[in-house]
């Protein structure tokens, strides 16, 4: 088995204390996935049902001049056409810069127009029949590009920098002109990184149905359902609670489902069913999902970072810059995270870090299986590595100098400052590289650690930290649970307005609130998630699940708990703390005497027939004093800590590498779900391996257009590309790593994406010798680099 | 997908027949992998009127051996050549090229005939109308080929006419290297040629209305040693950036006969001739394997981005000799 | 695209023509011009005429594997596959693999469960056709025949190593029952 997990005894005590938490239990909803009777958004037939599709944009950046549907509207079949003139007359509101449907297009694939028909041939043949003229208006991918062109959305900024919900274009701490007199070495790195894309199978897709006033919706986006019905009734100008969004099972998401482009086809289909009378089912394909969905956050970049250390291997100074094409909107998240690893990998006292998000004509950009770390860690990575080789040190040994460690402050961008309770890059990679044998291995900078013929073998190490436990939000989402007992058998459920999207989600808080009402996992069921009558804030992204929606259960359990408890203790007359809770036998009775007991039923009826249990999740920033460090005095937070070690084999005949061992480690805290946890880090590492060797956009530069829109050239590793004795996955498990959580636990999935990423790099240097700054490491680029094939004349769009 | 009308052809004589009726505007269907993804993506520059079904043909679905010379049904699957023990034992070149096409569910459907007359995989070419462009390029009666002037990172190091798309058939590139023929029908009657012929200025040099019966391959000396090398990013779905197949007979380290074809890097399959002669009679060994490998490329004049072909064909044109004399297969 | 209009050629098409596909061992006849469209793939068959949704369609270009169905024992595209070249053919389905008397799960089913073999569960089905077609003609594959068998179902989810483990556990508790 490559899963090693190592406990400490702590550990090893509170796994004894558990019942349900620390079990491999699978996946709550194992049976309607195996069974093909999980509904996705796909699978919704309603009676009378038609078939949208969607009219694309062949200009990366234009004006429509004219656009005739008469024709279109003609075709027998054809039930409705929409284009941007029928935005007004339905009161479809939008705000700049995301539209619906407007008389512009910002990216190629961009919506002009969609046809509903009967059947899904007549609409894709009444698309042909839509006459567009369009004026053609200059267009651009590249930061580099769009800091010269004429401002895309002028009625926002006039200098094509994005306006995002998180501005983070500057932020220091320290002086570093003082941290760089203070060096004894500095070292410049430049590196660029391509547009990548998540490439999920579901397509964007969406059904939605009016019913009088009362618009309803079959989605599957990864925001929570409450939070796409607000979206969508202030875009059709209708009051929420009439908005009923049913959020489908989630063919994954990793992001790239919360950003515009479910909201958009979800939009789109709700306007040709308010045009048609009839519900409507938009379907996109894969072309429309690679033009369409978003690409990471940071999208295509240019980092150039100066770092400054002394003699003896110590960081004094770091002064960063990203440029980064974010595409036609953003919210710039994924930069923050970018400037995160900037500010909190390793100690370094002098840190400056700017930032330059563009409006480029791309598709926004969002998270990707993480917001930005993983961007931002190569080029860090890269810089530190050289400073690392101009003193003569071996990596390991200059993280357990320089990485971030318990104790240590942490900066965030717009928040507080915060010290870390908990976990220990040193700590980690000490651990990592005795297992990966790292020592034994290691032969120098750029030297190949085996020759064998023509092939090279290298190794490589990077580290990466990354929010453990959500976005810092304090005045903004909020996870809330309702637990609902049924009082004649005791049976649960739960409901907030999320759904898993493959993590474990619902499977890892059902284990929390069966844990609290010590019942079986089997007697707990997720509600399926949807907008009117339940709670807010379930949204799965950014590694927030383990802590807020955790919390939130296991507020909502306890307080249900001690709502049950207290009133049968006054029904009793004894002392609660005596009473044993045993929903199982829908009974509570007294500990040692179970002939003393009052029935569920009895106590539903004193709180009018039902027991529920709410509860929210504490905003790190308003949480309890526990929340601060008794001896310092000052806030504590969490992070992850992760790293990741890689040998790889690369011919320098060929440019092709191979990946013959990836090892990714973490400090998890306590892991409450190890199913889930292996889960999460062989998917990261192989989803990583395919983004450092493979993945990218391609663009043809003279249109814009992106190429390569296909699961055949968009080269995702496919089983034949991965091997069971390939990839290790560690947790040093240690409850102490993971203090603020109600069980200890931590998120994993992300961070471990962002670490892995340079550890192949880093790799693939050491065996060739050779700098490529810049990923994926296709055969074209380590010929290149080797000098046996000329670079070619581009914009450096990949 | 767009509407079409359909038609189950019984006998090849229906199916020209009907090909003749439309008059250039049907197109035949076997196996349907590439030919449903192409309607899909709407690229052709005239949406068929007609579908013509062959796979209701019966008696084309078949593997033999006559007189020495194999003979495979054009409906065959690829999975049913690829797993066929006469093929492994005897033409085991062409076994494992059909094993490295697409995925197993493409060769379950994908037939050899169809595999053969597969349109080219150009990025401009096969531009979706999904994606919103379209590129009119020459095949589409356009009148620039995108791909000279902008990403050309998969196509022909060796030029082209107009078109520098590769031939996209690894079945072609293994049956070029085994000198096999390809019988077809069309309205002036049956015709039987070299498969190398089969292919011209990267499009299929077939009349309108033929269509591929009958694959033959002759029998190999049993001592002929036969390699196939798929150069690509990934192990499964992703087409050649380079193949080569070679067959190889020894006599005492000396060459005495060998065919090599290269895939993945001309407008059609590239039988490299000169490298042959210079094989032939020469001892096979590291030295000789790797002028074989400079020879290949001598000639190449690479598109400003698929320069990096150069050194992976040398490469590999020099591991297949080597591999050939050693008996080895690919691992 | 007139109805009729190339009807007399060689009788090549007849009206009221049926389709009839046997699907996890039940026989349907669709009539062809009303259930039946020619452009019709099988998987809009399925999915959108006959309610049997459990098989999904991810790329609808033949390249993701989510759309994977067993014709006739073997694992085929069923969004590249024409419903009206189906005639006379023997489907099988992920709905098809539930033990029709006990309603119990397949072993694949169970041991894709116990592995973990899937996150968001969209290439589930698929995968899990392929794997019945791998171990209905080979019940002991090795782990090399397993990744091959499996190299036609794309998952972006988890990194494939759990369902090879799933593949190689289902093997064995399908071995144990004969």
């Amino acid at each position: 088995m490559s899963f090693k997990i190592i406990k400490s005894e702590k550990a090893e005590q509170k796994y004894k204390e558990w019942k349900v938490l620390g079990k491999p239990i699978p996946c709550v909803n194992s049976y309607l996935k195996v069974t093909g009777k999980a509904a996705f958004t796909d699978d919704i037939i309603r009676p009378n049902m038609l078939y949208g599709k969607i009219l694309r944009s062949p200009f990366a950046h234009a004006k429509i001049v004219k656009i005739d549907a008469s024709e279109a509207e003609a075709l027998p079949g054809v039930s409705s056409v929409i284009t941007y003139k029928d935005v007004e007359t339905m009161g479809v509101s939008q705000k700049p810069p995301a539209y619906i449907l407007t008389d512009r297009v910002f990216y190629v694939g961009d919506v002009v127009a969609a046809v509903a028909a009967e059947d899904e041939a007549i609409a894709e043949e009444a698309l042909d029949l839509i006459k567009v003229e369009y004026e053609p208006l200059p267009f651009w991918l590249t930061p580099e590009e769009a800091s010269s062109a004429q401002p895309m959305h002028p009625e926002v900024t006039k200098d094509n920098i994005v306006v995002g919900m998180w501005p983070p274009y500057y932020r220091s701490v320290g002086d570093i002109k003082e941290g760089f007199k203070g060096s004894d070495i500095i070292v410049d790195v430049e590196f660029r990184k391509p547009n990548i894309k998540h490439m999920f199978l579901e397509n964007f897709t969406a059904v939605a149905e009016w019913r009088g006033d009362e618009l309803h919706v079959w989605s599957h986006p990864q925001v929570g359902a409450v939070s796409f019905a607000m979206m969508l009734a202030s875009i059709f100008n209708v009051p929420t609670n009439k908005v009923h969004v049913y959020q489908c099972f989630i063919g994954g998401g990793f992001g790239g489902k919360m950003g515009d482009a479910p909201l958009r086809v979800a939009a789109l289909a709700a306007m040709l069913a308010k045009k048609s009378g009839r519900p409507v089912k938009i379907r996109t394909n894969i072309r429309e999902h690679f033009v369409e969905g978003a690409v990471l956050d940071p999208g295509i970049s240019t980092f150039k970072y100066k770092i400054g250390a002394d003699k003896l291997g110590n960081l004094k100074a770091i002064d960063a810059t990203v440029w980064a094409g974010q595409g036609e909107r953003s919210i710039n998240l994924g930069i923050v995270y970018c400037g995160d690893t900037i500010f909190n990998t390793y100690r370094i006292p002098n840190r400056s870090f700017k930032a330059y998000p563009y409006y480029t004509n791309t598709p926004m950009s969002q998270a990707l299986r993480a917001y930005g770390s993983q961007a931002g860690v190569p080029p860090l990575e890269e810089a530190v590595n050289e400073i690392a080789e101009k003193l003569g040190m071996d990596p390991v040994d200059f993280i357990i100098k320089n990485g971030l460690r318990d104790g240590d402050i942490v900066t965030q961008y717009l928040h507080n400052d915060f010290q870390l309770a908990g976990g220990s890059l040193p700590e980690l990679v000490q651990k990592a590289a005795e297992i990966f044998n790292w020592k034994e291995k290691w032969k120098g900078w750029s030297v190949p650690t085996e020759i064998s013929g023509s092939k090279r073998r290298g190794i490589g190490l990077a580290v990466a930290t990354h929010t453990a436990w959500g976005v810092p939000q304090p005045d903004r989402v909020k996870d809330t649970v309702i637990i609902k007992v049924n009082v004649n058998d005791g049976t649960v459920e739960w409901v907030t307005d999320g759904r898993d999207i493959g993590s474990g989600f619902d499977t890892v808080v059902s284990q929390v609130i069966a844990e609290v009402l010590g019942i079986d996992i089997k007697d707990i069921i997720h509600a399926p998630p949807q907008s009117v009558g339940q709670p807010i804030g379930g949204w799965t992204f950014a590694s927030k699940a383990l802590q807020s929606t955790v919390f939130a259960a296991y507020n909502a359990a306890n307080n249900l708990k001690r709502n049950i408890i207290t009133a049968a203790a006054s029904i009793l007359n004894v002392d609660p703390n005596r009473l044993v809770l045993d929903l199982k036998g829908t009974r509570i009775y007294v500990a040692g005497d179970p002939t003393r007991y009052v029935k569920l039923s009895k106590i539903g009826e004193i709180y009018g027939g039902i027991l529920i249990g709410i509860g929210s999740c504490p905003s790190h920033y308003e949480g309890p004093e526990s929340y601060m460090d008794p001896v310092t005095g000052r806030r504590l937070g969490m992070k992850g800590m992760f790293c990741s070690f890689a040998e790889v084999e690369v011919d320098i005949e060929t440019g092709k590498i191979d990946v013959i061992k990836l090892m990714v480690a973490t400090q998890p805290g306590m892991i409450l779900n190890p199913l889930m946890v292996y889960g999460q880090l062989i998917g990261s590492a192989v989803h990583g391996m395919g983004c450092m060797l493979w993945e990218g956009i391609i663009y043809d530069e003279k249109t814009g257009t992106p190429l390569n829109a296909s699961f055949i050239e968009y080269p995702i590793p496919t089983a034949l590309d991965v091997t069971e004795d390939q990839f290790v996955c560690v947790t040093i498990v240690d409850p102490d790593d993971a203090k603020l959580t109600p069980y200890r636990a931590k998120g994993i999935a992300e961070g471990i994406f962002a670490a892995m990423w340079h550890s192949i790099h880093m790799a693939v240097y050491n065996a060739i010798g050779r700098k490529i700054r810049e990923f994926p490491l296709r055969p074209e680029k380590i010929l290149r680099a080797l000098g046996k094939a000329p670079f070619p004349q581009t914009k450096g769009v990949v | 997908m767009k509407r079409f009308e359909h038609f189950n052809a019984k006998t090849i004589d229906e199916a020209i027949l009907l090909l003749e009726k439309y008059d250039g505007e049907a197109k035949v269907i076997a196996g349907g992998t590439d030919l449903i993804r192409v309607l899909k993506d709407d690229i052709l520059p005239k949406y068929p009127k007609a579908i013509i079904n062959l796979k209701t043909i019966a008696n084309l679905e078949y593997i033999k051996e006559e007189n020495g010379v194999l003979k495979i049904g054009s409906l065959t699957r690829l999975s049913d050549v690829a797993s066929s023990s006469l093929i492994k034992t005897k033409y085991n070149l062409l076994s494992e090229a059909c094993r490295s096409v697409g995925t197993p569910q493409i060769r379950n459907m994908g037939t050899i005939g169809g595999n053969l007359c597969q349109d080219v995989q150009c990025w401009y070419y096969r531009a979706s109308k999904s994606l919103g462009k379209v590129f009119h390029c020459l095949r589409k009666g356009g009148n620039v080929c995108y791909a000279v002037s902008g990403d050309n990172r998969f196509h022909s190091i060796f030029g082209g006419k107009g078109c520098v798309a590769v031939c996209p058939s690894d079945v072609a590139i293994a049956l070029t290297a085994l000198d096999a023929l390809v019988k077809t029908k069309g309205p002036l009657g049956e015709r039987v040629f070299p498969v190398s012929e089969l292919y011209k200025d990267a499009a299929l040099n077939l009349g309108r209305s033929e269509i591929v019966t009958e694959i033959q391959v002759p029998e190999p000396p049993p001592e002929a040693r036969q390699i196939w090398i798929k150069f690509r990013l990934r192990n499964s779905l992703d087409f050649a950036i380079v193949s080569v197949a070679v067959m190889l007979t020894l006599e005492e380290g000396v060459c005495k006969d060998v065919r090599i074809a290269l895939g993945g890097v001309a407008p059609t399959p590239k039988r490299l001739k000169e490298v042959e002669d210079f094989l032939k009679g020469n001892y096979i060994n590291s030295e000789t394997a790797e002028k074989a490998g400079k020879m290949a490329v001598a000639k190449a004049f690479p598109l400003s981005h698929n320069a990096y072909k150069i050194p992976i064909t040398e490469s590999l044109v020099k591991r297949v000799i080597l591999m050939a004399k050693d008996h080895r297969t690919l691992t | 695209m007139d109805e009729g209009k190339n009807d007399l050629i060689n009788g090549a098409r007849m009206r009221m023509q049926k389709i009839k596909l046997t699907i996890n061992g039940k026989l349907y006849e669709l009539i062809l011009g009303y259930e039946v469209q020619p452009w019709h793939t099988l998987a809009f068959t399925l999915r959108e005429k006959l309610g049997l949704t459990g098989t999904k369609i991810g790329c609808d270009r033949g390249e993701c594997g989510a759309c994977t169905v067993l014709m006739d024992g073997r694992p085929i595209l069923s969004c590249l596959t024409l419903t009206v070249e189906c005639d006379g053919k023997n489907i099988e389905t992920i709905e098809g693999l539930l033990n029709s008397k006990t309603g119990k799960l397949h072993p694949i089913q169970e041991a894709f469960i116990e592995s973990g073999a899937f996150q968001c569960g969209f290439c589930t089905p698929g995968m899990i056709m392929s794997a019945k077609a791998l171990l209905q003609r080979n019940p002991n594959p090795t782990l090399e025949e397993i990744r091959e068998a499996m190299s036609g179902n794309l998952c972006r989810c988890t990194g494939y190593i759990p369902i090879f483990n799933a593949i190689m556990k289902a093997a064995e508790k399908m071995r144990g029952m004969t």
